[in-house]
């Protein structure tokens, strides 16, 4: 990885805290002081004995390794202390006599997973291999091997006392008989599923020094030090098991070997000898230089004194709650490249610069086969064909898939925009539906703190990413909200109205209410945006930790947790049928006919078409992606039958939207229950007409234009000729011309003589 | 005409199509992280990859942050000279200027590598800085000189004429000579290379040795400026309020019953609150 | 529609002028108004004159008139560029108010003011803590310029 300034400052932030915690290796009492000066003892010895090792030679007092798994055949009570009387130090051979492993493990990895050498086509194989693999994973067998005895030394244990002072002396074996320790210790699935993460160890931060980078490996051409990180899982995901483990690379032969390191274990030293499982002539040369590699490594990480609490208990916690394991895999080989191509590729792929290397069709890194054995819980796992992108490709691919989620965002910027436009007049607003757009508002804003989050643990991906959550979050919080307050404020003097009252309105009732209403001060936006804002980033916080949380439940709780989420917040037309319901619209040819008659009527639909079927493709794009197409970037599991539904859930919302359109928006809903909505044009009884000061003539004054208005009067036949259409009345009673009040009212929706609230048209 | 530049960019769509696409096209690339298109080598990129597209594009984005403010601004310095010669004859003059500088640059890059044994001018300098420094001749030659101040440099506060004083004479022009150095400076000697090479394609081409800027004009962009609402002349631009006031007499002299049309956009001069002032009122508090 | 009312306006004001203030088109713009109003008796203006202008907008009634004082006055809600800060030309306006009633409203301003919605927050401040220094200069002011 390239160094660049996010890291420097972690590393900065990291380093801080190192040196003002208490002594930098994380000792805070004479207890742990000795525990740490006991774990540094007992690291040195093992390693001057790893000195004196050659090919020929069997471990000898090295943590874990003291005994063979030919001495548990032998004795099955037998205790792992050195030297034991009757075993044989002097020697080495690919036998069970020598190693942990049963002579079945080692044949079947001599034949099946690394196979034997081919002098004659040599195989090429990728340098650099970091990169996340997946596959499936089988269980051999959990029982058919005993297992090997395997100690902690003591002092590991945390004091007993408080006043301990001396971490106690000698080994203790785990009780596996503790039903706890016999379930972890287990693996009781028959299939499930491995993902392997691989990563480069060519360098080594020197803790002590001024924190530079060391690379160590003299021999990266034959060996490679890697950190795997294994995952695997029953496919329900109620057993899960994690490994982080040291591996060495042999890039000649594209194998690997990965040990588990703990208290129990110290494989670091078992590699080399490890690493020779097939009887053959290089095997001594191939000894000495991994083990030069190991002293290198030691060297160069200053392995004894950078140890710290951290690693002990680290390596305490995976004693005792781990299975230690020897794993094996072989790579597939990258034939089709000749090594030149293969450094242009890696190049290419960590300094950019547009060399011809044509990453799209740089194959995935895979394992061919591999082989998982367990030698203190005699477990036997393998796995065939378990494969992944380069890590760098899969962060391309990635950076792909956001630059066309901001081109998305934009997109539906640009019709919120347009939609803003269609709807400027406060009663064309207030037939919008708030919790349609509050939906799509939610799922913008947890994109975008989502997408923020990830900009923290992705730093390849720093600057896209934040790009992407910053569209979003202008799109959500700008945009959205801002629409959101308008509606909201439209639709203000319906809050206390209920639904029935608004869909069978009609002109008693709104006689009742009107008093009531004509108290309700309409809050200015400045308040309203306040609460808006305030709700928007509560539910967007509660909304984001929920689906953060989600994604460590177990898989049939998530699905279901997905599924239901997906399809509730791709409802978001809904509300909008519901609302087109409520405020009524014309067919639309009764509304062209109006349009020709020059009768003037609020009469567009709400939503335009452009932005309901733009915004649907928008949002529905990224889940039809990720349902089926199944190597996606997500690694999110391909269900086309829920994509299909979704659709057809999408379309029916759709279609109906249209039908309200084209029929009216209540055409679903019988006759008799639906009534107008509340009619400006009405006539006036002689009684009423006097309470406002009418002069003799039947007409009233028009407050906005300021000259008369005939008015259509009940009692009165010769006003019987005045067209109703020509005059409107309000809630609170005040009569005006058509023209002026509909043009008042694309301003605000207030009576201009006495300021209450009117029904929008 | 008053020899001071109108503030801002309103009428000068060149100038403000060349900031906005410099930013632009420097924020994507770093998105997208496809920065290195731009960068132009003769080694690896010509003589091993045979990536010829790298040669006409290299002048189009910029490779680091410093450039890209500094281009900026030139480009909004230069804006002087799209008032002398006009949008039109500018965006051409640009692009034959980018044409040349191209073609010199590419073809001094590929003779001197591929004959000479030693490699000279192998990386091209990334970004417009040749097309900057021959439009910077052009600004030299055609942009008045306003005014010029003396900067003293010993003994500001005596007036004595008898000692010699040491002064700095600055025009209003200074301020572009600067930038234009700092871009020069800014990537070292392929950057002072290729500057210089742009500068004599901007004198060839304006003393003719390289035809094209009295009769050449770029073909179909006349018709686009106009209709994006550029207006050579600054009279013919009626005021608003007068014209919409017109309307409004005319309509009320009208029936009344005459539908007012409220759904169209058109017929209100404004809508009820521009969208840039709702979005105001918003953080208004 | 706005130059009917405006005219509809003015022959209001010809035929029933308020007290105390008087309004008319400046030459031929009639969409130009110059307004003067008498400065209440009962406040520290009395006996100026002040000059107010009047803009209206195309659509008048449904946007507000824009008022400016072009008289200098000492006042805590009009400043020294005349502009008034008054709601009902602002977002409390409404197409039932006329000429009239807006300048009677400025008259109230005039003798109450609003320093808690201060458009010079100094005068504001005097206002609010010594009344007398704020009558004096007001007084001062009006005889200065209004008289």
């Amino acid at each position: 990885m390239e160094i660049d300034g996010n890291t420097l400052i972690f590393i900065i932030i990291i380093l801080f805290l190192f040196f003002s915690s208490p002594g930098g290796d994380g000792v805070s009492s004479q207890y742990e002081f000795n525990q740490l000066q006991r774990l540094r003892n007992q690291w040195s010895t093992e390693y001057n004995e790893f000195q004196e090792m050659n090919y020929d030679s069997n471990f000898k007092n090295i943590t874990g390794l003291k005994l063979a798994f030919q001495d548990i055949v032998d004795d099955p009570g037998v205790n792992a202390t050195y030297p034991l009387p009757s075993k044989d130090y002097s020697h080495w051979s690919q036998d069970q006599k020598y190693l942990l492993l049963p002579n079945d493990v080692i044949s079947h990895v001599k034949d099946h997973v690394w196979g034997t050498r081919n002098r004659e086509s040599v195989d090429i194989y990728p340098p650099n291999i970091t990169s996340t693999l997946l596959g499936h994973l089988e269980l051999v067998n959990n029982n058919k091997y005993p297992r090997l005895p395997m100690p902690v030394e003591k002092f590991y244990d945390p004091p007993t006392e408080f006043s301990d002072v001396v971490p106690p002396a000698g080994d203790r074996y785990l009780d596996d008989d503790k039903p706890s320790y016999g379930e972890i210790h287990n693996v009781t699935f028959e299939k499930g599923e491995i993902s392997v993460q691989v990563t480069h160890l060519d360098k080594v931060y020197n803790r002590f020094g001024s924190g530079e980078r060391t690379y160590f490996n003299s021999q990266t051409d034959k060996w490679k030090l890697l950190n795997l990180r294994l995952d695997f899982s029953d496919k329900a995901e109620h057993e899960k098991h994690s490994l982080l483990t040291d591996a060495v690379y042999d890039v000649k032969n594209g194998r690997i070997l990965a040990m588990t390191q703990s208290a129990k274990f110290h494989s670091l030293f078992a590699f080399p000898h490890y690493m020779n499982l097939q009887e053959d002539k290089e095997n001594k040369k191939d000894f000495d230089s991994l083990k030069k590699l190991i002293n290198e490594y030691w060297n160069a990480s200053n392995f004894v004194d950078t140890l710290t609490m951290g690693n002990l208990q680290d390596w305490y916690d995976n004693a005792v709650y781990k299975c230690e394991y020897v794993a094996f895999f072989q790579l597939e080989p990258w034939n089709q490249y000749t090594p030149d191509q293969l450094k242009m590729i890696d190049e290419e792929l960590n300094w950019p610069l547009g060399r011809p290397a044509n990453l799209s069709l740089v194959p995935p890194v895979a394992f061919k086969s591999g082989l998982l054995y367990s030698p203190d819980c005699g477990l036997e796992l393998k796995f065939g064909d378990v494969e992944g992108k380069r890590y760098e490709i899969q962060m391309r691919s990635i950076r792909t898939h956001l630059l066309f989620g901001i081109g998305l965002f934009v997109a539906q910027i640009y019709l919120l925009l347009c939609q803003m436009h269609h709807t400027n007049t406060p009663s064309s607003v207030s037939k919008i539906s708030f919790y349609s757009f509050s939906m799509i508002n939610l799922v913008d804003g947890s994109l975008a703190t989502l997408y923020f989050i990830a900009a923290s643990v992705l730093p390849e991906l720093y600057l896209p990413l934040v790009t992407s959550s910053f569209t979003c979050f202008i799109l959500a919080s700008i945009f959205e909200t801002r629409y959101l307050i308008l509606v909201y404020a439209s639709q203000f003097n319906e809050r206390n109205v209920g639904i029935l009252t608004l869909l069978r309105r009609n002109n008693e009732s709104e006689r009742e209410n009107a008093p009531e209403t004509g108290n309700t001060v309409i809050p200015d936006e400045a308040s309203i945006s306040g609460t808006l804002y305030g709700r928007f980033f509560f539910t967007l916080l509660s909304f984001t930790l929920l689906t953060l949380s989600s994604t460590s439940w177990p898989r049939k709780v998530r699905m279901v947790f997905e599924y239901i989420t997906i399809f509730v917040l791709n409802s978001y037309w809904l509300p909008q049928i519901f609302r087109n319901a409520i405020k009524g619209t014309l067919p639309r040819r009764s509304r062209v006919r109006n349009e020709v008659l020059g009768v003037q009527r609020q009469n567009k639909m709400p939503l335009l078409w452009k932005f309901i079927i733009g915004t649907t493709i928008i949002r529905t794009l990224p889940v039809v992606y990720v349902f089926t197409y199944s190597s996606n970037v997500f690694r999110h599991h391909r269900d086309v039958r829920f994509v299909v539904i979704l659709c057809l859930y999408l379309l029916f919302q759709i279609a109906i939207l249209y039908s309200q359109d084209i029929l009216g928006s209540r055409w679903f809903l019988p006759k008799l229950s639906i009534p107008e909505g509340y009619s400006y044009h009405k006539p006036m009884s002689a009684q009423e007409l006097m309470e406002h000061g009418s002069s003799t003539n039947y007409t009233v004054d028009c407050a906005i234009c300021m000259s008369e208005v005939p008015v259509y009067v009940e009692d009165v036949p010769e006003t019987h000729k005045i067209d109703l259409q020509t005059y409107m009345t309000t809630p609170c009673g005040h009569i005006f011309h058509t023209n002026c009040l509909e043009n008042w009212m694309s301003y605000k929706l207030q009576c201009p003589v006495c300021r209450s609230p009117l029904p929008p048209l | 005409m008053s020899m001071e530049t109108p503030s801002g960019l309103f009428r000068f769509p060149i100038t403000k199509l060349c900031m906005v696409s410099t930013g632009a096209v420097a924020l994507s690339a770093s998105v997208a992280n496809y920065k290195y298109i731009f960068l132009a080598r003769y080694e690896p990129f010509i003589s091993d990859y045979k990536q010829y597209y790298r040669y006409f594009i290299f002048q189009l984005g910029c490779a680091n942050e410093t450039d890209v403010a500094l281009v900026i601004l030139l480009w909004y310095q230069f804006r002087n000279l799209e008032r002398i010669m006009g949008s039109y004859k500018y965006i051409s003059v640009l692009s034959l200027a980018l044409v040349y500088t191209t073609l010199c640059l590419a073809g001094l890059n590929l003779l001197l590598n591929s004959l000479l044994p030693w490699k000279m001018l192998n990386s091209l300098c990334t970004g417009p800085l040749a097309l900057i420094l021959a439009m910077f001749h052009f600004y030299k030659e055609y942009t008045p000189q306003i005014y010029e101040f003396d900067i003293l440099l010993t003994q500001p506060w005596t007036r004595r004429s008898n000692k010699k004083q040491h002064k700095w004479q600055l025009n209003d022009q200074f301020l572009v000579n600067a930038l234009v150095i700092i871009l020069l400076l800014n990537q070292g000697f392929s950057g002072i290379g290729c500057g210089f090479i742009g500068w004599l394609c901007g004198i060839f081409l304006d003393r003719g040795l390289f035809p094209g800027v009295d009769r050449w004009r770029l073909p179909f962009i006349e018709r686009l400026l106009i209709s994006t609402g550029f207006n050579d002349s600054n009279d013919a631009i009626l005021d608003d309020a007068d014209r919409y006031r017109d309307i409004d007499t005319d309509a009320a002299g009208g029936n009344g019953n005459e539908p007012l049309s409220l759904d169209d956009e058109n017929a209100n001069d404004e809508p009820a609150r521009p969208l840039g002032v709702q979005f105001l009122d918003t953080f208004r508090r | 529609m706005s130059l009917k009312r405006i005219t509809k306006e003015l022959n209001d004001l010809g035929r029933d002028p308020p007290t105390s203030c008087s309004a008319g088109p400046v030459g031929d713009d009639i969409y130009h108004w110059q307004a003067s109003i008498m400065g209440p008796p009962d406040s520290p203006y009395a006996g100026g004159v002040f000059f107010l202008s009047i803009h209206f907008p195309t659509d008048y009634p449904f946007k507000p008139p824009k008022i400016a004082f072009t008289t200098k006055i000492y006042h805590p809600n009009i400043n020294a560029n005349g502009n008034i800060c008054l709601d009902i030309l602002k977002d409390q306006w409404s197409p039932a108010l006329t000429i009239s009633k807006v300048l009677l409203s400025i008259c109230s301003l005039l003798t109450d003011a609003n320093p808690d919605d201060p458009l010079v927050p100094e005068i504001a401040h005097i206002y609010k803590t010594d009344r007398g220094k704020y009558e004096a200069t007001a007084r001062e002011w009006t005889k200065k310029y209004a008289v």
